[in-house]
């Protein structure tokens, strides 16, 4: 099991790490198995998301992927962030994980939808049971 | 450039060789290339070094030399005793009793036996990784044929009561096999003494090469054959001897024990050297396993909020190797096993680097570490899910 240049590369430079005070929107899903956590928070203007950041709790691969997560987030429609795949994810790594740390891109894509299902309650004025206050 | 430094805390993971034993190494190498079981002098001339490695063995651990068998490796020798014990005394019962902790030789060995309609007891431990005793008295039934212990934990450090375990076995007429990998050069064991039916013995564990190992089996003690095939090693075990490693793990084992304490004395002041520095740089941490019953080469530190294959991938960066709990944990990105069953929280067993030393190992190799560590560990900090608030964890 080894990670590539590329993955290795988003590890040790992760972009758009942090929080947003009053984001539109935040995501999180913890790994049932290792407890991992992944969060996403995003800023939504006009329907698009203008900001997005990431704090993960995990792997060098679970961080990797969010941060490639929140890159593919920034500029794209709500609808079009929700159509993120994990190969759109994994492409930018390099087109691969290491066997066992291939649930890293999954997390990070339901982390992805978290967002956005956070945001779109927002918007209809439902607080979600699991959301936290940053 | 210049050379990056490398700085080795993965002991227990392998060790490099001790000078010496490479040179007995190579010697045999280049000089001895018969096979032992042939009957001219190039055999005779391996036959010869294949008998002084069993008696330096022997010697090392208190056994006869033809109680002494050569094996592949440490986990070749926990199927043999484990595979080879519980089948010969099948007629006397089918249970089994381990610990929770052992190595995955040892656990995996035992499934392999639960599918062949065994019944396996797996001993708990505490939250210090101390193998419950009152639990293995229990335990014991007319069916128990095998008790297999670990002389000391892999990754915690914690050394186990054996002695009492010994006892206890020979009591209920059981056999006691304990796999000693971890423990052979850190304390002095002799199997006489203490009363071990059969140990384990692996050669890169203790500055000798990789691929070697040892099983001693107590003179009359039951226990079927794993390699089927020639008449090697007193027809108990198959296979043209590897003489070269034998050889070296011959060596390598008379070093480590002429200088246990010598070696701990060095190995007992790097620890604290080590544990100071670290716990002066770093808060939030936790250090795992017994605080006195323990192996001294071992420290096992459960960084709150920075996982560990993140610290372990950034300090690899910087030359330093270490590793996240077992080197040997399989599955997918579970944790360790040894940390879960000591009742540690998913999140602080993932978030664990054990740290291990060597008689090589200086207090300048800890000042290069310690330094960095405390930045790597602030940074995967930085990125974590989880905050820390002074002592306070919040998820």
């Amino acid at each position: 099991m080894q990670y590539n240049e590329k993955v290795l590369n988003e590890f040790f430079n992760p972009q758009n790490v942090g929080v947003i005070k009053g984001a539109s929107g935040k995501g999180k899903i913890v790994s049932p198995t290792d407890r991992e956590i992944m969060k996403i928070y995003i800023t939504v203007e006009d329907d698009v998301v203008t900001n997005a950041m990431f704090q993960t709790f995990g792997c060098v691969g679970a961080i990797a992927c969010t941060s490639v997560a929140t890159r593919l987030m920034i500029g794209k429609t709500v609808d079009e962030a929700l159509n993120i795949t994990t190969d759109d994810i994994l492409s930018e790594l390099g087109g691969v994980l290491p066997e066992n740390k291939m649930h890293c891109v999954t997390l990070a894509e339901e982390t992805v939808k978290d967002a956005i299902a956070s945001y779109e309650s927002k918007k209809k004025g439902i607080k979600r049971a699991t959301e936290d206050d940053d | 450039m210049e050379k990056q430094r490398v700085v080795y805390f993965d002991n227990a993971s392998t060790t490099p060789m001790s000078n010496e034993v490479y040179r007995e190494m190579i010697d045999a190498y280049g000089s001895v290339y018969g096979n032992p079981s042939s009957i001219y002098k190039a055999g005779r001339d391996a036959g010869e070094l294949l008998a002084k490695a069993r008696e330096r063995v022997a010697k090392a651990i208190g056994a006869k030399p033809s109680e002494i068998f050569f094996t592949s490796g440490g986990s070749e020798s926990n199927n043999w005793a484990i595979k080879g014990i519980a089948k010969a005394n099948r007629d006397k019962g089918n249970h089994i009793i381990t610990s929770a902790i052992e190595h995955p030789s040892v656990l995996e060995s035992c499934r392999a036996l639960e599918r062949e309609g065994f019944k396996v007891t797996y001993i708990p431990v505490d939250e210090m990784g101390v193998i419950k005793y009152s639990e293995i008295v229990k335990a014991i039934g007319p069916d128990t044929v095998l008790i297999s212990i670990m002389t000391a934990n892999n990754e915690v450090g914690t050394i186990q009561p054996i002695r009492a375990i010994a006892e206890l076995a020979k009591a209920n007429e059981v056999a006691f096999h304990t796999d000693a990998v971890g423990a052979i050069g850190a304390i002095d064991i002799n199997v006489k003494e203490i009363g071990i039916d059969s140990l384990s013995i692996s050669g890169h564990k203790i500055y000798g090469p990789k691929g070697v190992g040892v099983l001693y089996v107590r003179e009359g003690l039951k226990i079927q054959k794993l390699i089927d095939g020639g008449h090697q090693e007193n027809d108990m075990r198959a296979g043209t001897e590897n003489v070269p490693a034998i050889v070296g793990l011959g060596k390598a084992i008379e070093e480590v024990t002429e200088n246990i304490e010598e070696n701990n004395k060095h190995l007992r002041s790097i620890r604290k050297y080590f544990l100071k520095q670290v716990s002066t740089l770093i808060h939030n941490i936790s250090l795992n396993g017994h605080p006195t019953q323990r192996l001294q080469g071992n420290a096992s530190i459960s960084f709150e909020a920075a996982e560990g294959e993140a610290v372990t991938v950034m300090l690899d960066r910087e030359g330093i190797c270490v590793s996240t709990g077992s080197a040997c944990a399989t599955g997918l990105n579970a944790p360790s096993h040894v940390l879960m069953a000591m009742g540690k929280e998913v999140e602080d067993a993932i978030s664990t680097i054990r740290f291990t030393f060597s008689k090589y190992t200086t207090k300048e190799d800890i000042d290069y570490m310690a330094e960095r560590l405390r930045k790597i560990v602030k940074k995967v900090r930085s990125i974590s899910a989880i905050r820390i608030y002074k002592n306070k964890v919040e998820l």
